[in-house]
Formats: structure tokens, C-alpha cells, sequence
């Protein structure tokens, strides 16, 4: 009589999801939080940073330079409306 | 992580982007081992994909995905691309095109030694298997063991439509206990 090798038995889903929990686990370094905040704390200012302190230097110069250049514009017009009327 | 937090990350502060680390530290962990990047290499990576998230923090779209799948797409691209280099710089000294990147296990409960024999031959066969699936394959299984991670995330992380997330992962998980099975 042939012998007949016993195949072992499929694996379950949770057999393998069993097996697979525990595979490859690493651990978390307990200063590893610290390391990276401070990685980040030595970073260069972004240009997001940038962009919001070039933001307020962009609306000072805006009003700096609008506010006499429409007080300049106002000017004209009454200079011309003044000659005008007086006739 | 709340709403709030991820808002405040976004204006710049730190002290909230702490908060994220701390929560997401544990599950990119457990994804890059699964991945079966060393632990040297894994906090590197990991570092990385933190400190990419907080200059980026800006483009990030709460109202198109979840944080997890932003940072996790992130990790996932660093990840993949370092298995990559590790490929082409093992196939430039031997000549083969398999990485050498090895999967530790740990057994859970205390077992008997027939049992551990038994536990530690079938983490063996399932490394073997790991390693015989190509990366991006890999990384959507380690994925799918991720608790805060849903379907739905992990299609967007990569890049693909959810039903194929489910087949994709119905037939890895079918090699695995073929080959599993094969070799035991």
C-alpha cells in the first residue's frame, strides 16, 4: 500500500492575524518625542513663518504708500474743480 | 487627535505638534516593523516623516482626508523608497535582487517549549513569506493591521479604490498561508 503523507491543516484567518500581530513589533524610544521636537526646534524658519511676518511688512507698506497716493489723487481733482469753478 | 489640535498644528504650534507625535509614534512603528525595517533605520525614517509633516503642515486638507492617512502616506513613501535603495544597494554587492531586511517576532504569552518551537517555526515560514511579497504589497498589509486606519484610508493611502484593497489583501493573506502551508 502507497503511503499516504499527511498534509497539515489549513491555516485560519485568525491563526495568521494571531501570527502577524507579533511579527516585526519595534519599540517606540522613550525619548523619541523629545528628539524629534528638538530636531524640529532646530529647523530654519519655514517659509510659511516667513510668508506671515512678510505678510504685516506688506499691509504697512500698502497703507504707507495708498494713503497719500489717494490723498494726491483727492488733491487733483479739487485743484481742478477749483480753477474750474472760478471760472 | 482632535480637530482643534490639527488647527493649531497647522498655525505653528509646537507644543500641539508634540501631542501628535506622541499619538502617532506607536502605530508607524508598528507599521515600518511590519514592513520589516530594522529599528535603526525605522526611527530614522519615522523621524523623517514627522519632521516632513510639520513643514508641510500647511497643505494639509483636513476636509480631503484624515491626518493618519496624510502622515501615513507620507511614512509610506520614505518607507518604500529606502526599501528601494536597500534593494539596489544589495543587488549591487551580491548580485541578487532580494533585500536582506529581516522581520523580528515576538512571542505573546508565556508557551510551552514544544509550543514556542512550534510558534517560532511558523514566525520563521511567515517571515519567508513576508519577504517573498513585493513592497507595496507589504506595506498594504501592514497597513490593514493599523487599528486607526479604515478601508476607506488605506485605498487612499495607496493610491488605489477600496475594492481592490479588500482583494489585494483577501489574496496576500491567501499566499501567506500557502506558502505557510507548503512548508510546514
Amino acid at each position: 500500500m502507497k503511503h499516504m503523507k499527511t498534509q497539515p491543516p489549513p491555516m485560519t484567518d485568525a491563526q495568521l492575524d494571531q501570527l502577524l500581530a507579533t511579527t516585526g513589533q519595534l519599540q517606540v524610544p522613550d525619548d523619541f518625542e523629545q528628539r524629534i521636537m528638538q530636531e524640529i526646534a532646530s529647523l530654519p524658519e519655514t517659509t510659511s513663518d516667513i510668508k506671515g511676518i512678510n505678510h504685516w511688512w506688506q499691509l504697512a507698506g500698502l497703507l504707507g504708500a495708498g494713503i497719500p497716493g489717494i490723498a494726491q489723487v483727492i488733491s487733483f481733482i479739487f485743484s481742478i474743480w477749483s480753477v474750474t469753478s472760478a471760472g | 487627535m482632535n480637530q482643534h489640535n490639527l488647527h493649531s498644528v497647522q498655525h505653528g504650534d509646537k507644543s500641539d505638534f508634540a501631542a501628535v507625535v506622541q499619538h502617532y509614534q506607536t502605530p508607524l512603528f508598528a507599521y515600518l516593523g511590519r514592513m520589516g525595517i530594522q529599528q535603526a533605520v525605522a526611527e530614522e525614517l519615522i523621524q523623517e516623516a514627522f519632521i516632513r509633516a510639520w513643514q508641510a503642515r500647511e497643505r494639509f486638507d483636513g476636509t480631503q482626508s484624515a491626518y493618519s492617512t496624510w502622515l501615513f502616506t507620507i511614512a509610506r513613501r520614505l518607507t518604500l523608497n529606502e526599501l528601494d535603495r536597500a534593494a539596489r544597494r544589495h543587488e549591487q554587492t551580491t548580485g541578487d535582487d532580494t533585500t536582506d531586511t529581516a522581520i523580528e517576532s515576538h512571542p505573546t504569552a508565556a508557551a510551552s517549549p514544544s509550543e514556542h518551537l512550534e510558534n517560532q517555526q511558523m514566525q520563521t515560514l511567515l517571515n519567508q513569506a513576508l519577504q517573498q511579497l513585493p513592497p507595496h504589497e507589504r506595506s498594504l498589509l501592514a497597513l490593514a493591521y493599523i487599528q486607526e486606519l479604515e478601508f476607506s484610508d488605506i485605498a487612499r493611502i495607496e493610491s488605489i479604490p477600496v475594492g481592490t484593497v479588500k482583494s489585494r489583501l483577501h489574496r496576500i493573506r491567501g499566499q501567506l498561508k500557502e506558502y505557510i502551508r507548503r512548508n510546514q
